[in-house]
């Protein structure tokens, strides 16, 4: 699809849509502040998606995985731009639970999967602490405040996180560094 | 050191990149070493990718729909973005008097024509050309890109966008005889008016029968409206608009039968196709 949505293919964009709206609204959705501001972020993604379509390499990742990387690079500099104009905004509720036992949902992509495979080897601190920037795209002073830790042992525990799932994704993969 | 892991500090910025993003400061100096790097797998699985993987454990399972609004947003910038209208085919008719319209209708010479403001005049110039225009031999109904119009009318405040789904639901009647078919509804209440969208529907003989379309409003299933008949002569995109009957007034659900030709003021709504609420 995303070689169509490359040739700018009507057909392709509409597909790209139709299958990647839910995902992309519901990443919008918990990046954002406010439904507006999700609702304009929707579109910088889709915008961002159809150029960035050629990049797509169905060796690498699956479609979703592919959007979800786009959508969140976008939402990520959003974040970044708003933090950079507005004062910080206390915590409050919008600080993830632990989420230790979440069970994997059934029809995640293989990255999904693998990726899956590679928390449950990590410690509990070192998964809440990578839900938590993840999920919530809370800052690493942010993460810090709400758990007690150093921030260094917030960076750590992201930075050893990601390799991991990054090790087993390439070993999945077939590619190696 | 082709190969080579970057070091601590690379990783953290990395990380950073994924998870939080980069100043240009450290967006500059992530550059610098990484570039002493020159590892080629590195660039194939990122840390981006790991995190959106990690992402996709819980996006899935949210199950959001992109709503309405939104998706018309979505889809106007999307014209804006492809450029020029594409092909398309359009039936339109009503009982009594059908015209049909074929072919390609993306011949606009300006590369700016998607844009949408360029588009909404020049809808309204098309239309007003198509009255008076001499010689097209083709009468003072034509519908000159109804793909332009439908486009104008997305961007609309207060427009609705529905999407077909097989017509298995409003009431306990008979299953669809027609399934799968794709697109949607753009109707626009103030001004009466709007285009069905339709990808896969079979097409028709006009001799042996005919789609119609009918509106359910406030007044209820038992007064619908119809919202005009219609031939499918494609099964890859058609648009056809929508010219109902009567005023309707708030209009909720949009419902497609299969019917003798020339229509029916009363339909018993065995012969279903597809169905789209705003609901």
């Amino acid at each position: 699809m995303f070689q169509r949505v490359a040739r700018k293919d009507p057909a392709a964009i509409r597909e790209c849509i139709d299958r990647f709206g839910g995902l992309v609204w519901s990443l919008a959705r918990r990046f954002s502040a406010t439904e507006a501001d999700a609702e304009d972020a929707v579109q910088e993604v889709f915008l961002n998606l159809w150029k960035s379509a050629a990049r797509y390499d169905p060796g690498v990742a699956s479609e979703a995985t592919f959007v979800a990387m786009i959508a969140r690079r976008r939402l990520i500099d959003r974040n970044r731009a708003r933090r950079r104009d507005l004062p910080s905004e206390p915590l409050g509720d919008r600080i993830e639970p632990a989420r230790e036992n979440e069970a994997t949902p059934p029809d995640v992509t293989e990255e999904a999967a693998v990726a899956a495979r590679a928390l449950e080897q990590l410690h509990p601190e070192q998964q809440r602490v990578l839900r938590m920037s993840i999920y919530r795209g809370l800052s690493h002073e942010q993460i810090a405040q709400a758990t007690g830790l150093p921030l260094g042992t917030v960076k750590t525990h992201i930075r050893r996180g990601l390799i991991r799932v990054r090790e087993m994704l390439e070993t999945s993969k077939g590619v190696s560094t | 050191v082709s190969g080579a892991p970057p070091n601590d500090h690379a990783q953290d910025l990395l990380a950073d990149h994924a998870t939080v993003g980069l100043d240009d400061h450290e967006a500059a100096h992530l550059h610098e070493l990484l570039s002493q790097y020159p590892a080629p797998g590195f660039e194939r699985i990122s840390h981006e990718l790991a995190a959106a993987a990690i992402d996709l454990l819980i996006a899935p399972s949210q199950g959001q729909a992109l709503p309405s609004a939104v998706r018309m947003r979505v889809e106007a910038q999307a014209a804006r973005w492809l450029g020029p209208t594409t092909p398309v085919e359009t039936s339109i008719g009503a009982p009594g008097a059908r015209i049909r319209i074929s072919g390609s209708r993306n011949a606009s010479p300006y590369g700016v024509a998607a844009r949408l403001g360029w588009l909404a005049a020049a809808a309204a110039v098309l239309l007003a050309l198509a009255a008076w225009w001499p010689g097209t031999g083709r009468g003072k109904h034509q519908e000159p890109d109804v793909g332009a119009q439908r486009q104008a009318l997305l961007v609309k405040e207060g427009t609705m966008l529905a999407t077909w789904g097989d017509f298995n639901a409003l009431d306990s009647g008979a299953v669809p005889e027609v399934q799968g078919v794709k697109g949607d509804v753009v109707y626009d209440e103030a001004a009466q008016t709007g285009f069905m969208r339709f990808v896969g529907l079979p097409v028709n003989d006009p001799a042996k029968e005919q789609y119609q379309l009918w509106i359910i409003d406030s007044r209820g299933l038992g007064q619908r409206i119809s919202g005009g008949i219609f031939d499918s002569t494609t099964e890859r995109e058609l648009i056809v608009p929508i010219a109902p009957g009567i005023r309707t007034r708030g209009a909720s659900i949009f419902a497609v039968t299969i019917e003798q030709p020339g229509g029916t003021w009363v339909s018993d709504m065995e012969r279903r196709v597809v169905l789209a609420s705003t609901k």
